[in-house]
């Protein structure tokens, strides 16, 4: 059935966690979407040799996982010397929802958060988001992932306060 | 390629989109992809429905560890397994429109998980979060949540809140 929408026939998933019923209500999911290309792994250790083999075009997974969670895999992912592609839309899905998990998952390179309970609405709006706004990276001494800052530079008018921004205005 | 630009002590690299790229246009519509994925939902509830029998098995085999269990050390570790079994309906419940259920398993994961140990008198608590759990999944209370498990739930909620505070 064609429309308006994304066709997702050609898209590599990797799903990364540890229960398998929220591993099939993910498919399930994407599956509706129309994605056909799965590859899943139950634990971050096992998740991260798939993401070397499989190379996904995007990333699902989960946080509480052993021996490897998913903080470390997301680690593995955007540092390890053998990853294949560390600049890969990263959807933790979790259901830690306090603040300094969100933090936490935002500091260590995620691209998207998502919290469970899982909606298939909010699942699609985070997928169009990677596909329709990727965020540019950052590389510093203690972080490399996605640009962390929600707002662009256009939307603010008050100073510069960050030393890089007032560094880059005065290289200009 | 990727683009990128220096500064002092940072990089802003701009990649090629790997999945933008996979990504054609002609599937179905928004509304219409979503709507195919909620109808997979229900029809995956059946299923759910088995799960969760196992999962609140799960539930009061944790539970009853934690009951025998000796010792602080041996309560910590008997905790975790309790918050692990709770965590997970907590994940899935609401997804199939059991929000009473999750909000109940959201309730006992915040006492296990942010009180600093979990001692003999919190038991009590704990029964009760799992009374409710069972009960909610065995009348099957999905869809509108009835005024009574509605006040069941903040009632428990508002005991965790006051106990976290001691």
């Amino acid at each position: 059935m064609s429309g308006s929408g994304y066709n997702l026939s050609r898209v590599r998933v990797l799903i990364v966690d540890d229960n398998k019923n929220m591993r099939e209500i993910i498919r399930s999911m994407l599956e509706a979407f129309g994605v056909s290309k799965f590859r899943e792994a139950e634990e971050g250790e096992v998740g991260y040799k798939r993401f070397v083999e499989f190379n996904p075009d995007l990333v699902i997974c989960d946080w509480n996982m052993e021996p490897v969670d998913g903080v470390e895999f997301t680690r593995r992912v955007r540092n390890n010397e053998d990853s294949p592609n560390r600049f890969v839309p990263l959807i933790m899905l979790t259901a830690n929802t306090e603040a300094h998990h969100v933090v936490q998952a935002r500091d260590v390179g995620v691209t998207e958060y998502l919290a469970k309970p899982l909606s298939a609405q909010s699942l699609y709006q985070r997928i169009s988001a990677a596909i329709e706004s990727p965020r540019p990276f950052v590389r510093t001494k203690t972080y490399f992932g996605p640009d962390r800052r929600r707002k662009r530079k256009g939307d603010y008018e008050g100073p510069e306060r960050r030393v890089s921004d007032q560094e880059a205005n005065a290289a200009d | 390629m990727a683009k990128a630009t220096k500064g002092k002590n940072y990089e802003v690299i701009v990649p090629p989109s790997k999945l933008a790229d996979r990504v054609s246009k002609g599937g179905p519509d928004p509304a219409e992809a979503i709507s195919r994925a909620d109808h997979t939902v229900q029809e995956m509830k059946k299923d759910y429905k088995t799960w969760l029998r196992e999962d609140i098995e799960r539930l009061m085999n944790a539970l009853g560890a934690l009951r025998g269990s000796s010792g602080a050390e041996d309560r910590t570790a008997k905790a975790e397994s309790l918050f692990r079994a709770s965590f997970d309906i907590k994940g899935q419940a609401g997804t199939f429109g059991f929000t009473i259920l999750s909000r109940v398993a959201k309730s006992l994961c915040k006492l296990l998980e942010e009180k600093p140990s979990i001692e003999t008198d919190d038991f009590g608590v704990i029964v009760a979060h799992v009374d409710a759990m069972r009960a909610s999944a065995i009348e099957q209370t999905d869809g509108t949540p009835s005024r009574i498990s509605l006040e069941v739930v903040a009632a428990l909620e508002g005991i965790v809140a006051k106990r976290l505070q001691r």
